[in-house]
């Protein structure tokens, strides 16, 4: 409601004047690769449900999996011996053994998995990088820090891979700003096509991204400008300014506040994401 | 695979099992549920949740990147060939996609193979940067994986061609 | 005061002779046994930490759910935006007028059209973002009527790939062709919410349907006119779920089944957007 009225006011300002300039900002963003980052309070809550979870799990239902006699069903035995057998006998003085379906039903049930991996493969890996083609060796989950990150790359999709990241450019190399492109006076084009055609012009001929909307998001009133925002994201490719000159980079939240304007990282900030 | 409803596949299918009289059942004759096991009767209210004993699998896609997932199947993990990440229809830009299915058996997919080299279609998408020309064709690329004394061999028998005949 | 003449409800209200209360035909019925002290687990929500029946939900990180509050979300929002949007009324059970005393108690007049009451269609704001509320795998097998005990393979086979106990189902009507009785087992269904229903939709899309060779995408025309979309498996397909395919020699008998994902949204275009977003594909 603040805004409209706004809006209005800066509209009635223009009327005396000339008529204001309008045109087309592409927010274009690359969404999140990877799972978010957790502060230690969930992540702590995470695990307490997981662990109370994996309390109240039934009993793994060896004999489904592993019949009698095979040897999967002995490699199985190796690794998860049986527990201790409630002798009546045997004085317990931690509480006697509540045994179930081979199972101590007092404690939750941990059970070691036979490895498909050879561990050989393993160790070479440490040694040989050649062995990385290998089929059989072991899934270690990639870093969640990438080369970009260590080597602190703006510059790069690769980096902060749990963030939305958005495209900023420069083409002073000291005033950092959202692509925008002016409509012309004579020629009226869609805002989308404005936003679309004027970042392939400046390098994103190779990228490919997906337009959310052809409707602008926001408006951005500024001295004798109309600023509308056109929403989209980057599937594949890389932008490559085509003139030398042309800076870019790729930011989060809290980094465009840095080098984004004040007053304009105030009116546009709600539509970064958090995350 | 068949969306929402019956689709042409489905209802041929269900015709000849029709037909045939009964889809087959495997272990028919061997198993049989008594009726005179006794479940225990679990009061009201005493009834644990349903929450059966679940692993966390490691699962590697294509394209290397790693998700876990939860499975009651006693499985550390499991690395897929095929999947999502080197799909071309969740992958419709990518033009390294579009290979030729090893699997692909039946005449429609051999005919295609045999003759997809003079299919002359110009909605074909063109890799860019490399000419068309220099493409090897089908049945050398196989020939390639073979070897380099690999040499194709006739098999069934040689079709009669008129005009070479009548060259004669 | 005099009373203009009118045909609004409140001239019910004001009209002398009979009165507004609704008349009650029958008593609560209370089972009085459910109320003694025995039974207060019963009372506990299932929520209750508790509680006899409490199953921890929150057990993990949810990158769908992620997925679609970090992006989908608010992509949805700004995509259905449309200017000077109205709400479309959806067809109602309608009176019969006030005109006559005996028109009061009548029970209501069909709505237009078919004679079903439809939901009225609002603008997409912030507060009605289409949303996944669940998938419901409904599984239907008539080699069930012959083989009773295939019941049972039937709910293993459910329960292996959904993490979730599914239940049973039962023949409502005799066909003596088919050989089906009433009460008969027939199949089971399960309904998968939260985390199941996103592992579930994360394994179909990455895992399974690429490597079913005949999958195309889901139907264009897929949807129920309310915002629910269904899609269907074959025996066939079924194998390349990961829990099967690793251990093949459990599932001597395999079962299609159909798939519904019920969604918040009130169209079926709606919906079907949203459920390309979280990674089906479509037929063109």
């Amino acid at each position: 409601m603040k805004g409209r009225i706004l809006g209005r006011i800066s509209l009635r300002a223009y009327s005396t004047d000339l008529k204001p300039v309008v045109s087309s900002t592409l927010l274009i963003s690359r969404t999140p690769i990877i799972s978010e980052e957790l502060t230690a309070f969930e992540s702590q809550y995470y695990k307490y449900n997981n662990e109370l979870w994996k309390r109240l799990m039934w009993t793994f239902p060896k004999w489904y999996y592993y019949k009698d006699g095979t040897i999967s069903e002995q490699m199985f035995k190796e690794l998860n011996p049986a527990p201790v057998f409630n002798n009546p006998n045997v004085d317990f003085p931690n509480g006697r053994p509540e045994i179930r379906q081979g199972r101590d039903r007092r404690f939750k049930q941990e059970l070691k998995l036979p490895k498909t991996y050879s561990t050989e493969v393993e160790r070479a890996d440490e040694t040989a990088a050649e062995s990385s083609d290998n089929l059989s060796r072991k899934i270690v989950p990639n870093s969640r820090i990438t080369k970009a990150d260590e080597t602190k790359d703006l510059t790069s999709l690769e980096r902060k891979l749990a963030r939305t990241l958005y495209l900023v450019i420069s083409l002073d190399g000291n005033k950092w700003s959202l692509p925008n492109f002016e409509m012309s006076r004579e020629e009226k084009v869609p805002l989308h096509k404005l936003a679309e055609t004027g970042f392939q012009s400046i390098g994103g001929e190779t990228v490919n991204y997906y337009n959310v909307s052809n409707t602008p998001c926001h408006l951005h009133h500024s001295e004798n400008k109309k600023e509308y925002f056109i929403k989209s994201h980057i599937l594949a490719g890389k932008f490559a300014p085509v003139d030398n000159s042309t800076k870019f980079m790729w930011l989060a939240k809290e980094e465009l506040q840095e080098y984004l304007e004040g007053a304009y990282y105030e009116d546009v900030k709600h539509l970064f994401n958090d995350v | 695979m068949y969306a929402s409803g019956r689709s042409g596949t489905r209802c041929v299918r269900l015709a000849q099992t029709f037909i045939r009289g009964k889809a087959k059942v495997a272990m028919a004759g061997e198993v049989d549920l008594s009726n005179k096991r006794i479940m225990r009767k679990i009061a009201p209210g005493k009834a644990r949740p349903a929450i059966f004993h679940q692993f966390e699998t490691l699962v590697e896609l294509s394209d290397g990147s790693v998700v876990k997932r939860r499975s009651q199947a006693p499985k550390d993990e499991i690395r897929m060939i095929t999947d999502q990440r080197n799909h071309p229809l969740w992958n419709p830009f990518r033009s390294d996609l579009n290979v030729v299915d090893p699997n692909a058996t039946g005449r429609r997919s051999r005919f295609q193979a045999k003759y997809a080299e003079f299919s002359n279609d110009a909605s074909a998408p063109i890799e860019e940067g490399e000419p068309v020309s220099n493409k090897p064709k089908a049945s050398e690329d196989f020939l390639e994986l073979l070897g380099q004394n690999a040499k194709e061999v006739q098999k069934g028998g040689q079709i009669f061609n008129r005009k070479a005949a009548s060259k004669k | 005061m005099q009373l203009a003449r009118s045909f609004s409800t409140c001239a019910r209200a004001l009209r002398s002779g009979y009165s507004t209360v609704e008349p009650v035909h029958h008593l609560v019925k209370i089972n009085k046994a459910s109320l003694k002290p025995g039974m207060t687990q019963l009372l506990k929500s299932k929520s209750d930490i508790t509680a006899i029946g409490f199953k921890p939900v929150e057990i993990s990180q949810d990158r769908v759910r992620e997925h679609y509050n970090n992006t989908v979300k608010s992509d949805l929002m700004l995509h259905f935006y449309e200017h000077d949007a109205k709400t479309v009324e959806g067809q109602k059970f309608r009176e019969w007028g006030t005109d006559s005393p005996y028109k009061m108690y009548r029970s209501m007049k069909k709505p237009r059209g078919k004679g079903k009451a439809t939901r009225n269609i609002k603008p997409i704001t912030s507060k009605n973002v289409p949303e996944l509320q669940s998938i419901v795998i409904n599984l239907y097998a008539p080699a069930i009527a012959e083989h009773k005990w295939l019941s049972v393979s039937a709910r293993a086979f459910i329960a292996q790939i959904t993490n979730v106990k599914p239940q049973l189902l039962r023949n409502r009507s005799n066909v003596i062709g088919w050989k089906i009785r009433v009460g008969r087992p027939c199949g089971c269904k399960v309904e998968l919410k939260d985390r199941d229903m996103h592992q579930f939709l994360t394994t179909l899309t990455e895992l399974v349907l690429p490597r079913i060779r005949t999958f195309t995408g889901l139907k264009p025309t897929t949807g129920d006119t309310h915002g629910n979309i269904s899609m269907g498996l074959t025996e066939e397909d079924v194998k390349y779920f990961p829990e099967v395919e690793h251990f093949q020699e459990l599932f001597p008998n395999l079962f299609g089944f159909h798939i519904t994902f019920k969604t918040t949204a009130r169209t079926d275009e709606q919906a079907r957007t949203l459920i390309s977003s979280l990674g089906f594909p479509f037929q063109k």
